[in-house]
């Protein structure tokens, strides 16, 4: 008996592709909420008030947040059919770790990728493909991460694939050029019908995210001026835009003495102004 | 053929002695291998290459390696009791999500603390105790995190803030983990002490404060 299963997502997520997986691999039927990052809904609130963030898999009005708690969830709930950990302990302590190394490593290198220019970008590129090589070590000769069958690290990864040409794009490389067994591996995945419906269209991402990078203005002068004002003011060194735009914020809820930054008058101009808006649409957009 | 149960860990490491005490609630004998994190072993390298960190838990030679993945490992092998994960998959799901959030958020708040002074760390300490605030309702109406008995949850609770953030607060000259503030994270303290291998398990506590101490001044001379 499935009961009421709704997932709150958001569709470029890979977090919420995973989930997604999950739900089509066990063939539950559950109602899609797609969620406006920037006008979230009272239920995303209610469901997760820790965090507020997709996807969140509501089950009988029960929420379960974080998307590997939620696999991990459907796989021991649905523990009928389509079997995404093995049963032996020893091999799945393996798959949790390299979920988790997934986790740790592949959303934030691949974000500097499209994000940051320069050393910073080719830094994250070339940890990126180093993350990505290892992983491609792990799968060695099987098919799937999880052996001769699709499993939990196999989920984990997969939705990844589909920001691959964004990265590629905006970091000028590529990535099957480097891990083709990696590649090959996907595109194996996504003849999987619960994969290739969970994902979502590559050249749809890469024009969300062109989107996005305009609103966050970051190749925008005026944010650029913001940064150097700030560090004029020598009130902490500013790296990057997202620190003008949390320096604003701060400054607006009297977290740090607006006094600390009024060196330059330009710089309360400039915060007044662009940053506002800017901070507004970065605290929304991270996934 | 008998069970070969090896710890890679470190004294002062929360995360490593949270296998500890799993394994001590458990019973199950293990040999301790105190690695120098400035001087790594070849051995822990060798059964960590990914992130060469400690603790690595080696049965009958194979590592396993993230704590709360090892804790998992734990209770999946060993099935006697205490029983560290509920039974109940949306139980076990809020478990999870409550040690990610521990390792994830409350431990970068907690780490805010240590390094900043003045009105950012006023700012941490606020955001650390609304936090603990949050953990602490996940204990409101039971005797322990994980219910009846100590559970998964209680192993990571205890060793992040009665092991280590007490310390930590005391080595800052700072107080802002009281029992006025948290009534029922104190009563679930009280009970905790009273199980010999959670004394066992505990940072020496003389030692902590000087550890604790040298590191933040040779962070503080490092920023220089």
């Amino acid at each position: 008996m499935e009961g009421e299963v709704v997932l709150l997502d958001f569709w470029p997520s890979m977090f919420g592709m995973r989930t997604r997986i999950a739900l089509a691999e066990k063939q539950i039927k559950y109602e899609y909420r797609e969620e406006d990052l920037r006008n979230k809904s009272a239920l995303l609130l209610q469901m997760n008030p820790v965090h507020k963030k997709i996807p969140v898999l509501i089950h009988n009005g029960k929420p379960i947040c974080e998307s590997l708690i939620q696999v991990q969830y459907i796989d021991e709930v649905w523990n009928d059919r389509a079997p995404l950990l093995p049963p032996n302990p020893y091999q799945r302590a393996t798959a949790r770790f390299w979920a988790d190394f997934v986790d740790k490593k592949i959303y934030d290198l691949g974000a500097k990728v499209w994000r940051t220019k320069g050393e910073e970008q080719e830094a994250a590129k070339k940890e990126l493909i180093e993350c990505l090589k290892l992983l491609e070590g792990q799968l060695g000769d099987n098919p799937y991460f999880g052996g001769k069958d699709f499993g939990f690290v196999d989920v984990a990864l997969v939705p990844f694939y589909c920001w691959f040409y964004t990265y590629e794009k905006f970091g000028s490389f590529s990535i099957e050029a480097e891990c083709p067994k990696l590649i090959a591996w996907a595109k194996r995945c996504m003849q999987k019908e619960s994969v290739a419906k969970s994902l979502a269209d590559q050249e749809k991402i890469y024009d969300f995210v062109l989107h996005l990078k305009k609103a966050l203005g970051i190749e925008d002068e005026v944010a650029k001026e913001t940064v150097r004002a700030a560090e004029t003011a020598g009130f902490f060194r500013v790296v990057n835009f997202m620190d003008s735009a949390i320096l604003y914020i701060k400054v607006k809820w009297g977290i740090l003495s607006s006094s600390m930054v009024r060196s330059s008058c330009k710089v309360i101009a400039l915060l007044e102004g662009h940053a506002h808006q800017r901070a507004q649409e970065v605290s929304k957009f991270r996934l | 053929m008998a069970d070969e149960v090896k710890l890679f860990g470190m004294w002062a490491s929360p995360y490593s002695r949270r296998v500890q005490l799993a394994l001590k609630l458990k019973g199950i004998p293990y040999e301790y291998i105190e690695e120098d994190l400035s001087n790594k072993s070849s051995l822990l390298l060798k059964y960590n290459p990914v992130h060469q960190k400690i603790p690595v838990l080696v049965h009958n030679g194979k590592p396993i390696a993230e704590s709360l993945v090892i804790l998992e490992y734990i209770d999946e092998t060993w099935r006697n009791n205490p029983v560290l994960l509920p039974q109940d998959p949306f139980e076990r799901s809020m478990a999870r999500f409550w040690a990610k959030f521990i390792d994830e958020k409350i431990l970068i708040t907690a780490r805010k603390v240590s390094f900043n002074t003045g009105k950012e760390q006023e700012q941490a300490i606020e955001e650390l105790t609304e936090q603990l605030k949050l953990l602490e309702n996940e204990l409101k109406g039971k005797p322990y995190f994980a219910g009846e008995a100590i559970g998964y949850l209680d192993i990571v609770v205890a060793n992040f803030l009665v092991f280590w953030f007490r310390n930590l607060q005391e080595a800052l000259g700072i107080n802002m983990f009281t029992q006025e503030k948290f009534p029922i994270i104190f009563e679930w303290i009280k009970k905790l002490v009273k199980i010999n291998v959670v004394e066992e398990c505990r940072i020496p506590k003389e030692r902590h404060l000087v550890y604790i101490r040298t590191r933040l001044e040779a962070l503080k001379s490092a920023s220089k």
